[in-house]
């Protein structure tokens, strides 16, 4: 079965190596985990299955592309008992070849996508910068797909009923997300949500620990371009040149939110972007709140996926599926700031 | 006879995902707690592979070889980010219920606290190495991938696959003279226990940092 030639003599060559440190310990994947973990892989992929076909059918609202989850996602996935942030995961494919355009097209692309981020890094730059103290919280309000942003209206003591495999219901409506990260991210944040539809939909849940970086991070971030790259793209090193531009700008929008409150970073993000190859311009996009507005994509992106900006003033909106309706500081968390709104 | 499946895969055929994930899931599982000494973040890097091979499928080129190399490469990138595949996946992820702490049958306990030491004592090696020469060594020395299948699995050249083996060879006969060189008690056991500290580079100490709420909650 195996037609490399190769691979039956090889491991001979790495024997001194093996001798120099032996691998470790036997471990093995008990059998009941092993199925617990195949079953959860199986109710994803039927499920996930099932969602796209009816997705197909219904042409009202673009797919929610959790793939590119905006990134709020504090970083303990499976403490989230309280929490399940459920939803589909879309299939980011049929996107790999934009094979259409020609090298010259792809050149025009380019150019009109840098002169545009250049406008709106100018634009960004010029806005004022806001400080906060340690033990304050930035304050973000988005409005989404429940998937996309986090929000599930299942109550902990409903799911704690169900033993073992249990798949519970995503909500499939758009829900409002406000969301209160400590600045030093010392302290514990707090993320709420509530159906746009159903006002008694409501979720209430405590973030513990400090989220992807915290906001005297994103300050300590390098606000050139270059460094800013760099700094964001350690993760894209093992990746293929030709993923390299979706991985970054992931990386890129998990701190762009929050950067609206540092011109400088802001800035630089904008910047850093057009330096990806991929990267273009969509004129007619609608953020998840419905704006309308200027879109930038990149080459990989789940389908209808964008950044998008006000056309008239080039602030950052959101993006096509969770919108930013407001950043802030507050003092505590809970507390909504009299300048977002 | 089995219609090649990384056509099924590439389709997104469910019985195939099925099949991977019983053929390797244990070959998966055993390479994340080489590289990570943590039974619990395996566990959660066996979940994370495979949702990220369902994402990627497209991506399996035809052919009849076996997709374990593809496999090992996706663990290897989400260990090297657990925090940004978790973020991906926290939907999928959120529904598996947590690994019991204690595991159910005693023989498993007897051994995991027997892997321990050799865990950890790996660790410690581990952590002199750089993360690519890391990643080299584990799926070259210990999953016996050869020079090319490993390239291929991480999307780097064959060369450097190579350098990396060598470099990870010198600093780890550094480090056998250097220990070699201690007393000889200090070698023993004691040592062995102990954790790692976590180094800049390793994949451990992104992810630990970024565990630290879950731990909180066990």
């Amino acid at each position: 079965m195996n037609t490399d030639p190769r691979r039956r003599d090889q491991p001979a060559d790495h024997q001194d190596l093996a001798e120099l440190l032996p691998a470790p310990g036997r471990p093995v994947l008990a059998q009941d985990r092993h199925r617990v973990l195949r079953e959860h892989l199986m109710a994803h992929i039927t499920h996930e299955h099932e969602t796209t076909g009816e997705q197909a059918g219904a042409t009202t609202t673009p797919p929610p592309s959790p793939a590119r989850r905006r990134l709020v996602l504090v970083a303990a996935p499976l403490a989230l008992a309280a929490v399940v942030g459920l939803g589909v995961v879309a299939v980011d494919s049929a996107h790999d070849g934009t094979s259409g355009s020609a090298a010259a097209g792809v050149a025009a692309d380019r150019q009109k996508a840098t002169r545009l981020l250049d406008r709106i890094a100018l634009a960004a730059a010029s806005r004022p910068a806001v400080t906060a103290r340690d033990d304050q919280y930035i304050y973000t309000k988005s409005q989404g797909s429940a998937a996309e942003l986090g929000v599930d209206f299942n109550s902990a003591e409903e799911l704690a009923k169900h033993k073992g495999l249990f798949t519970p219901k995503p909500y499939n409506g758009a829900v409002q997300q406000e969301q209160w990260d400590s600045v030093d991210g010392k302290r514990d944040g707090l993320r709420k949500g509530v159906a746009l539809a159903d006002p008694s939909k409501k979720m209430t849940m405590g973030m513990e620990g400090a989220g992807y970086l915290t906001f005297r991070q994103l300050q300590a971030l390098p606000t050139d371009p270059d460094a800013l790259l760099k700094k964001l793209s350690g993760d894209a090193k093992g990746v293929k040149p030709a993923r390299r531009t979706e991985v970054v700008v992931e990386n890129l929008g998990a701190i762009v939110d929050d950067a609206t409150l540092l011109p400088d970073l802001s800035a630089a993000i904008y910047h850093a972007m057009a330096e990806l190859p991929g990267v273009r311009v969509v004129d007619h996009v609608k953020d998840a709140a419905g704006r309308e507005g200027v879109g930038l994509t990149f080459k990989g992106a789940p389908k209808g996926y964008a950044w998008v900006f006000d056309p008239a003033d080039l602030v950052y909106l959101g993006t096509t599926d969770a919108a930013l309706m407001g950043v802030g500081v507050t003092d505590t968390t809970g507390e909504v700031p009299a300048d977002a709104s | 006879m089995e219609n090649s499946l990384r056509a099924r895969v590439r389709a997104g055929d469910p019985d195939a995902f099925r099949h991977l994930f019983d053929e390797h899931a244990s070959v998966v599982h055993r390479h994340a707690v080489r590289m990570t000494g943590n039974w619990v973040v395996a566990d959660d890097i066996v979940s994370l592979t495979f949702l990220e091979a369902w994402r990627l499928r497209e991506r399996v080129l035809p052919g009849d070889d076996s997709l374990r190399p593809w496999l090992l490469g996706i663990a290897t990138n989400v260990t090297r980010n657990t925090a940004r595949a978790a973020r991906r996946h926290q939907a999928a992820l959120s529904r598996i219920p947590p690994p019991d702490p204690v595991p159910d049958f005693a023989d498993e306990v007897t051994q995991r606290l027997a892997d321990t030491e050799e865990l950890a004592a790996a660790q410690r090696a581990l952590s002199a190495m750089r993360r690519g020469e890391r990643e080299v060594f584990t799926l070259c020395v210990w999953e016996g991938l050869d020079a090319a299948t490993a390239a291929e699995a991480l999307g780097v050249a064959v060369g450097t696959v190579r350098s990396r083996l060598s470099r990870a060879r010198k600093r780890l006969r550094k480090l056998t003279e250097r220990e070699l060189g201690l007393p000889p008690d200090s070698r023993t056991e004691k040592r062995e226990v102990q954790r790692p500290a976590a180094v800049g580079q390793s994949p451990g100490s992104r992810h630990q940092a970024a565990r630290s709420t879950q731990e909180k909650k066990r």
